[in-house]
């Protein structure tokens, strides 16, 4: 079905959307910019060859019982564009579904990857690294509800390139896990059982997919495109072999045949040596032990663990404001990869080497680090402290208390009470008990 | 921090355009009208596919066949120097074979395919009223055995309102009678549409979603894509053409 500017298009509950214009077309279907309530919606229609498709495969009527359990289950999380109403099956046997528009100031992650000079990537890791919790923590709810995505790929990400926000779109085939598959997905994306035929997606191949889209975030380069791949042009018969029957992952030091390639690799040649040590071997552990073994892949807390702590590690060089990563703890003097020049480290709030805090401007306290009981609750990237400036003496670097509970700080022996919306001052040589975990100020 | 970008695969389009006498007139000024248009589309393609940097080579032919493009041009460095079609002399679509089989090659062997970052299969538009002059099945005989060309994803516009006669050979050439459109006087308007249509489907193979279970192994002698990428051009197409209708 073609709709032209101005024709309305009526949805299941009898509400009404007024076309305003195409704004794009893809292999499933066309959305189309609306007005729908006073304000703009986003209208995806699919195509008749993708329903013919399903037709063909049997799938046609669960699809459509699907997107309407979709419609009336309403989304687990603000950060999915999730489908809001469903339209009346047209005279063709298509239909659609409305969605809210995505914001004009988030970018598609595939336009990133496609051209990344043209990042906005004054403070990269920090951004980054910010959209990679918020993936996590997005698809972990989408999990806990006993969801699965089915096809999570580059196409569905959009990201907020000033803060890290993002969105995820294409989410008209979630659906309950293990119940029901309509899509496979990309292969770059795809888990070796998906890409082998010997599973439909599910959880677990999600979270595979999951893993490839954050190693994608952080590198600018797939795990598996490397020489051999990039050696053969893809066909499907390829595309199985290098991604179900023989997946070689890109950085294996094992096993160099699908490594990276000078001047071609480039993204990945230059960011690879910035990151610390433990996300590099989280993702060797994926793409080894994990390629073939659902239960070796790591969970969404373990990421959560691993990510925020990358964010933890995050400084900036006082002189170039270029980011870095604290690779080693007990170094005092830190030199910037860029300028080259060499600075005091910033303060760092320390309970061990996994969790600690520096004291960088805009630097969050959550939850899981003072309290890994709750790790597997929704509280844990909960926010109880944010780094800011003293306003008597803008030097000074501050924890404001934005939890509910009162921390202690102990200075030169004496206890002092830091309670909610008070402001805990970082100087080196105090120690601070949150929520029964000791921290040094170092 | 500047954030250097991963090389991507070469996608290589070809464009094989009949500037013959028979083109001259409205067929021809369509075509000059479309080509730096579609460009600004395939650039688009491009700032937004992580897989596949698209390139154009440009292939004329009438009494003797000439590369536009000496090597594979980026859509926006063609679009700088775009100079206008004229139409004139015979239809040597032979000659135009063999050029074609001349560069469909790796570079390293003197041809257009530069896969030293990867490379896609390519994809061959033609654009063609037909009737070809000359004695063309040999040369067409010897490009089919291109492995380039057999991958290839082929897909002949047909200009013209009588082509009765020239559907055997647009059929020849792209390989079976699905992939051919025919442009009459009233969608000849859409020329870019369809070569953007096309473009963006041959570039999108790699990266493109897959649908669940077998795909449609019909074979169409359309190298390495399925039917699904056939049925899916075709409906594009037909989008495009339901706009002129309304």
């Amino acid at each position: 079905m073609i709709f032209k500017k101005g024709e309305n298009v009526v949805f299941t509950d009898s509400s009404k959307a007024t076309v305003v214009e195409e704004l794009g077309s893809g292999k499933q279907g066309v959305v189309y910019k609306v007005k729908y309530n006073n304000d703009f919606y986003a209208l995806k229609m699919y195509k008749s060859s993708f329903l013919k498709n399903l037709k063909a495969r049997h799938k046609d009527k669960k699809f459509y019982l699907n997107l309407a359990d979709n419609v009336s289950r309403q989304t687990v999380s603000p950060n999915f564009i999730w489908p809001l109403r469903l339209t009346e099956t047209f005279d063709d046997g298509t239909y659609g579904y409305l969605m809210e528009l995505i914001p004009a100031n988030y970018t598609s992650f595939m336009k990133i990857l496609a051209n990344p000079s043209k990042l906005k990537a004054n403070y990269f890791f920090s951004i980054v690294t910010k959209a990679s919790i918020n993936v996590v923590d997005t698809l972990r709810k989408l999990f806990i509800n006993g969801l699965s995505f089915q096809d999570f790929n580059d196409g569905s990400l959009y990201i907020n390139q000033d803060n890290g926000d993002i969105k995820i779109c294409d989410c008209d085939n979630i659906g309950p896990n293990n119940k029901e598959a309509f899509i496979l997905g990309k292969y770059q994306y795809m888990a070796p059982e998906i890409a082998l035929g010997q599973k439909l997606p599910n959880r677990r191949s999600d979270q595979f997919s999951l893993s490839v889209i954050l190693f994608t975030m952080f590198f600018l380069t797939r795990p598996f495109d490397g020489k051999a791949y990039r050696s053969e042009i893809p066909s499907e018969s390829v595309n199985i072999k290098y991604f179900g029957e023989n997946p070689v992952y890109i950085c294996n030091p094992n096993d160099h045949s699908n490594g990276p390639v000078r001047g071609i690799h480039r993204a990945l040649i230059s960011l690879y040596p910035k990151y610390p040590d433990y996300l590099k071997q989280a993702f060797l552990k994926e793409y080894t032990q994990g390629l073939k073994n659902e239960n070796a892949r790591l969970q969404e807390d373990e990421w959560l663990f691993i990510l925020t702590r990358l964010e933890s590690d995050i400084i900036k060089c006082p002189y170039c404001k270029e980011e870095m990563f604290v690779k080693d703890l007990s170094q005092d003097v830190c030199q910037c990869e860029e300028c080259k020049k060499t600075f005091t480290r910033p303060t760092m709030l320390y309970a061990n080497e996994n969790e600690h805090l520096y004291g960088e401007f805009g630097r969050k306290l959550y939850r899981w680090q003072v309290d890994n009981s709750r790790l597997f609750s929704n509280s844990s990237l909960d926010v109880l402290g944010e780094v800011t400036a003293s306003k008597k003496n803008p030097n000074i670097k501050i924890l404001k208390n934005l939890s509910r509970d009162t921390w202690i700080l102990n200075y030169q022996g004496e206890d002092k009470e830091i309670s909610p919306d008070k402001n805990l001052p970082l100087i080196r040589g105090q120690y601070v008990t949150i929520n029964n975990k000791k921290f040094t100020i170092k | 921090m500047l954030v250097p970008g991963t090389q991507k695969r070469q996608c290589l389009i070809y464009l094989v355009i009949d500037t013959s006498g028979s083109m001259d007139g409205t067929k021809i000024s369509q075509v000059n009208y479309s080509i730096p248009q579609v460009l600004s589309s395939i650039q688009d393609l491009n700032d937004s596919n992580p897989e596949a940097e698209i390139e154009v080579a440009l292939l004329a032919f009438d009494s003797h066949a000439r590369w536009v493009t000496k090597n594979p041009e980026k859509p926006e460095d063609l679009k700088k120097h775009w100079k206008d079609l004229t139409a004139n002399g015979l239809t040597e679509l032979g000659e135009a074979c063999n050029f074609l089989n001349e560069k469909m090659h790796r570079t390293k062997n003197g041809g257009f395919h530069d896969d030293s970052a990867g490379a896609l299969t390519a994809g061959v538009i033609f654009i063609t009223d037909g009737l070809p002059t000359g004695s063309y099945k040999p040369a067409l005989a010897k490009l089919q055995k291109n492995h380039w060309y057999k991958d290839a994803f082929k897909y002949c516009l047909a200009c013209g309102d009588d082509l009765s006669e020239g559907m055997s050979v647009f059929e020849e050439l792209v390989g079976n009678n699905e992939c051919i459109h025919l442009i009459s006087d009233e969608n000849a308007c859409r020329l870019g549409d369809y070569i953007r249509v096309v473009t963006a489907i041959v570039s999108d193979s790699v990266s493109s979603t897959i649908p669940l279970g077998e795909t449609n192994k019909e074979d169409n002698n359309q190298g390495t894509f399925n039917q699904d990428a056939v049925d899916q051009i075709n409906e594009e197409v037909k989008s495009i053409d339901d706009l002129i209708d309304d």
